[in-house]
């Protein structure tokens, strides 16, 4: 593979490969090369040329609006805790019918449950493991982390999913730049919390060894985030 | 203030359809040939990014409004080549007259002595 071609398909690689997309790619590929060559036989260097050709590719999202596709935002600060990373998904062409939208609001209600139950399941699985297996085995933990594991992954995916929605919904309103404004501010929020909360369990491990009950801090944090989300959302309202 | 004015992207990407259109009328072509004479024909003051370019004629052969076909090979790749349709004449005639309107409308506000950096500078 060309090293332009490398580039194209790695920029290319979230979007469905529909017959369009692929026709797109293809075609953006070969107009790439052949400008690559002629800049070569100018004389420039192969840096030179490659990063020429590459300034001239523009914006990957001009192919998603002609694709017709959810425009997902990447917001600046990394949301942790109750909220799940924006990403770009390439199941949500059918996201924007209000139908869709409440199929999957029930959806997630129920993988919300779920994914609260697997927490619960982890805390009594570890309880009766250690009961079974003893102090000195490692059988508990595994046991936690298994359903731990298996519950983030639930709310990872679902609220991935739920943003993008939100997402498309917010791009089809009007009224943009106040909820952005809004959302920015709760998200710089929940990061430091996250921050604060990373901050005060290194420092109950480190200096008190208190990495069991000290990694407590992290569900609290994002209760917390979940809390500053909910007030912030009231009061946008209000 | 000052630096180098660009183009507004929000009215040229109302016309990157016309500016294709207009070249394949003269002649059928192909995607990087199109970039070249539009920057050519810009007198260099428009160099189409390749998302823009492949995009608009993904639309335009969506709308009938331009036909592809596969050209010869050449070094064993068969090049896509695109013509325009007689709906695609249409429709370049109805945006060249929608631009011809636009222009006119504007017109009636830009004042030339502005243009200069002459007169009242407008508040930050």
């Amino acid at each position: 593979m060309t090293k332009i071609q490398n580039y194209v398909e790695n920029v290319f690689a979230g979007l469905p490969k529909t017959k369009e997309a692929v026709e797109m790619k293809l075609g953006i590929i070969d107009s790439m090369e052949e400008k690559y060559s002629e800049l070569l036989s100018m004389g420039k260097n192969e840096n030179e040329a490659f990063g020429e050709v590459i300034a001239d590719f523009g914006s990957i999202e001009e192919i998603r609006e002609e694709l017709g596709l959810a425009q997902p935002r990447y917001e600046s600060v990394l949301r942790e805790g109750s909220h799940a990373p924006s990403a770009p998904l390439e199941t949500t062409d059918a996201s924007s019918d209000p139908d869709n939208f409440n199929q999957f609001q029930k959806k997630f209600r129920l993988a919300i449950t779920t994914g609260v139950l697997f927490c619960i399941l982890a805390l009594i699985g570890t309880l009766v493991t250690e009961r079974i297996s003893g102090e000195d085995s490692n059988a508990p933990a595994i046991v936690f982390f298994c359903f731990i594991a298996v519950a983030v992954g639930i709310f990872v995916y679902f609220g991935m999913q739920y943003s993008a929605y939100e997402n498309k919904r917010a791009a089809q309103s009007v009224r943009h730049t106040s909820q952005n404004r809004g959302n920015e501010i709760v998200d710089a929020l929940c990061g430091i919390i996250m921050l604060v909360a990373t901050v005060i369990f290194l420092f109950l491990g480190f200096f008190g060894s208190l990495w069991h009950p000290g990694w407590v801090v992290f569900p609290i944090g994002g209760v917390i985030c979940g809390i500053v989300d909910i007030v912030a959302k009231l009061w946008k309202k209000s | 203030m000052g630096g180098d004015i660009l183009i507004s992207s929000d009215v040229i990407r109302g016309y990157n359809d016309t500016i294709v259109l207009s070249l394949l009328r003269r002649k059928d072509s192909y995607g990087y040939e199109i970039s070249k004479e539009i920057d050519r024909l810009s007198g260099g003051k428009y160099q189409i990014k390749e998302t823009t370019l492949y995009s608009t004629v993904n639309r335009l052969e969506k709308n009938g409004y331009i036909a592809s076909y596969y050209g010869s090979e050449t070094f064993g790749k068969r090049r896509t080549y695109y013509r325009i349709t007689s709906a695609g004449l249409g429709y370049y005639r109805e945006k060249c007259e929608e631009w011809e309107l636009t222009k006119r409308v504007i017109d009636c506000f830009v004042k030339e002595d502005f243009m200069e950096g002459k007169g009242e500078q407008p508040d930050d």
